[in-house]
């Protein structure tokens, strides 16, 4: 039938142009580079380059829009940053061969390398550092992050058009830089490792502004080749590297979406990392190969639920909220909906920073104690407590654990009806104290403590500045605020552990768990090194120039 | 009518069909009865079990429960599979009824009015149906959904639902205002065909107002094809309630529904697929019910309506 | 005086026959495939707004999503301006308009600046890819199907077939398409679980299968096909079935068949040259219309088999109040739609000699 003919012929035509033989530049596919692995029969051979799952697409690779993980990760090969972070959470060298702070907390002083250059060949000077940082607060450009140099002098003035330049940024000469803040604020140097703070070419982004988010220069261990929208990635190793070429010839970030076929696509060695789904985390534990390449611990990722400290019946009712903290078995979820893919959270700041609540006792699973508690909050057996409206997001795991949670308040008593929204347009609702009782979600920027309790539970943020539980406690405030301007590492411990234990008692959140990093890694892969702060398989600070390809 | 009854018995499509509609409804409306266990009772010692385990002696939730068995398995949360299929019938056949129903009305009254007043109505009328089939497949019922479920809207909702699920309501309305275009367009043509014979002719001569004549001349001549098409519509708007609750837009947990459970399972699919494979089994059947029972009537009812617009 | 030329009514321009008096001398084909283009309009028209009317007048809020944790109340205003999200409907809808005459669709709220028309067009080309596999077998399947059933009518073949039809049209595709992914891809690793091409470099692709294109095709992306395409031909095969049946049981019944039969002619001679080819009429208008209502509806499929296609990203962008991309995506459908619908018609006037297009 002719129908049926054109229909063939039409098709045929079309995959054909899809899927074109690949004879050098062919661009509909990937490169080079043989595959190892669960492949097939072949003699295994080590690939060429390593194959960097994403789960969307980097929306920019310009270093003052990046809001996101994705972008972040890309950004963070390509680019330099002054200081950078350790895989441990310390704060280690870039660009900068060293640097140091004044008494007063005041002036950061930064003295560079010599000899570092941009893709492009130019070197690197200190006035390039002074622009990107200066673009970052510009107004006129598409920065994003404006905030984030809040506590530089000038810096907003700046923003607003009242100063044509920023006074805390001063250049002394091409390899010298100082940042002077209006105020001591201790974990600013952990602020500058973000990817925000990246250095670009002056002279490259002033000819193009604009286009610059697609074809990046920057200065680090691998450069920019290619982007294919949509599809992938693909840098290739930059041997003028100022800490020696790195050991791979080419890294391919490619975009997969769907956590299964990623799964799949790591199973048949077309991947060298990829995240554990959920689901398939029977399927890695049954079986030993797999389970054996796991890597990973748990991460600075919260997930938890919040109490409107604001509304009744929440609000200056600390036995209400640790009786449904009691209430709860945590364990029955992270065992049960997680496969141990995630850790039982014990407190408001997680492992992997130079401090860190070890000892605390967290709210084990006793509904005898939470009926007490209930009891003691003037609702005995639940009774006059009304049915609490629980906001949650849309991904499926989260409904599970949602509804393991209500079932476990039915059993004292207390009835919680589940709202599944969208979330963005939730947040609003959230940030305006409008809803009761939500999902709390937190990933820390940088791994310091001040990003976590000042944020969250500080009475100056309420709202969209991150305190969405509305709790304020001036003694809390109070320890929080010193120990952002004290310098000494034990001090401040001690501060925050005291603000730790009072935000304890008066248990704002209903904890439940931190996320893992917990990534599978093809067994030839060596010098991965995952960091607590990370996810996966974004893995932002996994240093790559020092990965490398060898058999097990 | 009798004869017409006799004859759909004899069908034998027909009569399958019937046999499973009835035997749909019959567990919507006694589940509360039949269903082994408590369709959200979760049982933590027993997630994920295959289909047969039976409840140790120590491990009931609920007195009464020892030696019980899941026939058909747990989920995640350990409840019990059968019985969330047979609440679950209760959800598919009140969206597919209701949802008809809202199709029905809204389908008549744009065809009748079409088809009858003609002309400029006529025009401006099948325009709008044009623009409502032209969404494919559920987009709009997908958009309109979305919208439905956000926070302001939603709280509206609550408000004005009462007792009954908002979910339920928001698929109402979704899948009710999206579904009608296929109706009118046979409505209108019905209309377009019985305006010109002679009983209407006669029916005005004799000085009966429009509505008098729509109402009691036309649309009881439209039953036949109405009712098979209704029926179609009943299957069409159960799978498309399953759809939307598998994409997460429809039933909100913890409540059963056939989608809803295929879309929770789906990620468990190797290690419990019973969690997927009964509620979609449970989907087909009814559905497949409903389809041979229309087509079993139209068979009956008017041989002229023969598979002709797919 | 008498001018020869002037008043004669032969010299006046006559107009084409069949028409109500237009000037035009259009050809009657040309003109009907104007006036339908021109009645699509309004079509397309309502469809974007009814579109924009719905996402506009709830208060989802894009800039939220974008913003994530890191919202800044300055940022986010900055934001709307740029986006247009401060205006008033209408206008909001006019510019709109304004641009997609112009032929930009805008740029991604989500996807940092994507451009939304390039973005929707590979994902329309992937779903069409899709689309036509599975009406080839639907085509194919159904058809030899449907004439099965009508060359033997009544037999336990005819029922069976029949029965398998409305099965079909029962089946919950997304769990047909489940079923079928646990089974082919996840017990017996047959064929791939989902996407659309094969993760492994296509060089190794390439010389696994020592340049062979075809086992490389089926390799790179061929497999991928096999279960997507099968579940989303299960609706359109039983309906071609079950319409090819009826509509040759219609046809053989005619005189002019019978006259053919008594003449002497073979049975199956009868069946499939006289019956089919007349048949054919209504069952290439249910294919044209499956064929659009596939193209543009194949989301449940392509979310079961992570197919990156049109509905998928529509569905996603739904979620993500990605509003350029639903508008987008919306009016690209309606396009599709209309056109199919079109070409289809036309077809149907190709095969119907009776048809005329005066």
């Amino acid at each position: 039938m002719r129908f049926i003919l054109a229909t063939l012929i039409i098709f045929a035509v079309l995959c054909a142009g899809c899927v074109k033989p690949p004879d050098g530049t062919g661009t509909a596919g990937g490169s080079g580079g043989t595959t190892a692995g669960a492949g097939g029969d072949q003699p295994a051979e080590l690939p060429a380059e390593y194959r960097w799952p994403l789960h969307a697409d980097a929306p920019t690779l310009d270093p003052i829009q990046i809001t996101d993980t994705v972008s972040d990760t890309v950004a963070k090969r390509i680019f330099s940053t002054l200081v950078k972070f350790a895989t441990d959470g310390t704060v280690i060298n870039d660009l900068a061969e060293d640097w140091w702070i004044s008494e007063d907390g005041l002036e950061y002083h930064f003295k560079l390398r010599e000899g570092v250059t941009f893709h492009n060949g130019e070197p690197l000077t200190a006035h390039d550092v002074a622009y990107s940082y200066t673009r970052l607060v510009d107004s006129e450009q598409p920065t994003k992050r404006h905030s984030l140099m809040t506590y530089v002098n000038g810096a907003m003035e700046f923003y607003a058009g009242e100063v044509d330049q920023v006074r805390g940024i001063i250049v002394e000469d091409d390899h010298n830089i100082v940042l002077t803040l209006s105020g001591p604020y201790a974990p600013f140097i952990q602020v500058l490792c973000m990817a925000n703070f990246c250095v670009v070419p002056e002279s490259v982004v002033e000819d193009d502004p604009e286009g610059f988010g697609a074809h990046p220069i920057g200065s680090g261990p691998f450069m920019f080749d290619s982007w294919e929208r949509g599809e992938r990635i693909t840098l290739v190793a930059n041997p003028d590297y100022f800490k020696g070429a790195p050991k791979l010839e080419r890294v391919t970030f490619m975009v997969f979406e769907d956590e299964k076929t990623r799964f799949e696509n790591f199973k048949a060695g077309a991947l060298e990392h990829c995240d554990i789904p959920p689901s398939q985390i029977q399927e890695v534990r049954g079986d030993p190969a797999l389970n054996a390449l796991v890597q990973g611990e748990p991460a600075m990722d919260m997930y938890c639920y919040g109490f409107n400290c604001e509304q009744p019946p929440f609000k200056d009712n600390t036995a209400l909220r640790r009786a449904l903290n009691y209430a709860v078995d945590k364990q029955n979820i992270i065992d049960n909906i997680w496969g141990g893919l995630v850790s039982l959270q014990q407190t408001f700041v997680p492992e992997g920073m130079f401090y860190f609540w070890d000892d605390s006792p967290g709210y084990p699973y006793d509904p005898e104690k939470a009926a007490q508690l209930l009891e003691q909050a003037g609702y005995p057996g639940g009774e006059g407590l009304e049915e609490l409206v629980l906001n949650i997001d849309t991904p499926l795991t989260n409904k599970l654990v949602a509804q393991a949670v209500q079932e476990d308040l039915r059993q004292i008593g207390v009835t919680v009806r589940i709202e599944v929204t969208d979330w963005g347009s939730f947040l609003p609702k959230v940030y305006a104290g409008e809803s009761l009782f939500f999902q709390n979600t937190w990933l820390g920027d940088y791994p310091d403590p001040d990003t976590w309790l000042y944020q969250l539970l500080h009475s100056d943020n309420f709202g969209e500045l991150g305190n969405i539980t509305r709790w304020g406690n001036s003694q809390f405030d109070r320890l929080v605020g010193m120990a952002q301007v004290e310098q000494d590492q034990a001090r401040r411990a001690e501060l925050y552990l005291n603000a730790e234990k009072l935000a304890y008692d008066e248990a704002p959140w209903l904890m439940l768990f931190w996320k893992n990093s917990a990534t599978l890694v093809q067994p030839y892969v060596r010098g991965l090194e995952i960091a607590r702060m990370d996810r996966t398989p974004q893995l932002n600070n996994a240093p790559l120039e020092q990965v490398w390809f060898e058999e097990p | 009518m009798g004869e017409t009854l006799t004859a759909l018995l004899r069908n034998r499509s027909a009569a399958v069909g019937l046999v499973i509609v009835a035997l749909a409804v019959l567990i919507a409306l006694t589940c509360q009865w039949l269903a082994p266990f408590n369709p959200v009772a979760q049982h933590r010692s027993y997630t994920t079990a295959p289909p047969g385990t039976a409840i140790a002696a120590d491990g009931a939730v609920i007195a009464g429960e020892e030696g019980r068995r899941f026939v058909l398995g747990t989920d995640v949360n350990g409840r019990d599979i059968l019985s969330r299929v047979l609440y679950g019938a209760r959800v598919s056949l009140l969206v597919g009824l209701v949802a008809t129903a809202l199709n029905v009305i809204i389908g008549l009254l744009i065809g009748t009015l079409a088809g009858y007043f003609g002309r400029w109505l006529d025009v401006v009328l099948m325009r709008l149906t044009d623009t409502f089939f032209a969404f494919p497949g559920m987009l709009l019922a997908i958009i309109i959904l979305a919208t439905l479920n956000q926070p302001a809207v939603r709280e509206v909702l609550v408000s004005a639902a009462g007792r009954v699920d908002p979910g339920l309501w928001g698929l109402f309305i979704a899948l009710g205002l999206t579904g009608w275009t296929g109706i009118a367009r046979v409505i209108r043509g019905q209309v377009l065909a019985l305006k010109e014979q002679e009983f209407i002719e006669a029916a005005r001569a004799v000085g009966c107002g429009h509505v008098r004549i729509i109402l009691v001349h036309l649309v009881p001549n439209c039953l036949a094809p109405l009712i098979v098409l209704g029926t179609m519509q009943v299957a069409y708007n159960i799978l498309s309630e399953a759809g939307l609750s598998f994409l997460g837009l429809g039933i909100q947990p913890p409540d059963a529904s056939w989608g809803g459970m295929l879309s929770e399972g789906r990620p468990y699919m190797e290690t419990a697929w019973w969690w997927g494979v009964f509620p979609g089994l449970a989907l087909a059947v009814t559905v497949l019910g409903f389809n041979l029972f229309g087509d079993g009537l139209r068979d009956v009812l008017d041989p002229r309506l023969k598979v002709r617009t797919g | 005086m008498t001018d020869g030329a002037a008043s004669s009514p032969d010299s006046e321009p006559r107009p084409a026959a069949g028409s109500r008096g237009f000037r035009l001398r259009l050809p009657p084909l040309l003109r009907y495939i104007l006036m339908r283009i021109l009645a699509a309009v309004p079509v397309l028209v309502g469809v974007t707004f009814i579109c924009f009317a719905i996402l506009m007048a709830a208060p989802g809020d894009p800039v939220r999503i974008v913003m994530g944790q890191h919202y800044n109340a300055e940022i986010a205003d900055s934001l709307r301006a740029e986006w247009g999200l401060d205006q008033p409907f209408l206008v909001q809808y006019g510019r709109f308009l304004g641009r997609v005459a112009r032929g930009d669709l805008g740029k991604s709220y989500v996807k940092g600046g994507l451009d939304v028309g390039p973005y929707l067009a590979v994902r329309f080309l992937n779903t069409l890819l899709l689309t036509l596999a599975a009406m080839l077998i639907a085509i194919l399947v159904g058809m030899v199907a449907g004439i099965v059933s009508a060359a033997r009518p009544r037999s336990f073949a005819d029922y069976a077939l029949m029965l398998l039809a409305v099965a079909g049209i029962s089946i919950p595709v997304f769990w047909l398409g489940l079923m079928l992914q646990l089974v082919f891809a996840s017990y017996l690793d047959w064929l791939p679980v989902s996407d659309m091409k094969s993760a492994v470099s296509l060089r190794v692709l390439w010389d696994q299968t020592g340049g062979n294109y075809l086992a490389y095709w089926w390799q790179a992306t061929g497999r991928h096909y096999v279960l997507p395409a099968i579940t989303l031909a299960t609706v359109p095969m039983a309906i071609i079935a079950r319409l090819t049946r009826s509509s040759m049981l219609e046809v053989m019944n005619l005189d002019y068949i019978r006259t053919a039969r008594a003449k002497g002619l073979s049975y199956r001679r009868v069946v499939l040259v006289h019956g089919l080819r007349n048949a054919l009429i209504p069952i290439v208008t249910v294919i044209g219309n499956n064929f659009a209502i596939l193209l543009t509806g194949a989301v449940l499929t392509e979310t079961v088999f992570a197919w990156p296609g049109l509905g998928r990203a529509m569905v996603l962008a739904i979620n993500q109040y990605d509003y350029p991309i639903v508008l987008g995506g919306v009016m690209l459908m309606a396009v599709v739609f209309v056109a199919v619908n079109l070409l289809v018609d036309l077809t149907y006037g190709l095969i119907d000699p009776r048809v005329r297009y005066g």
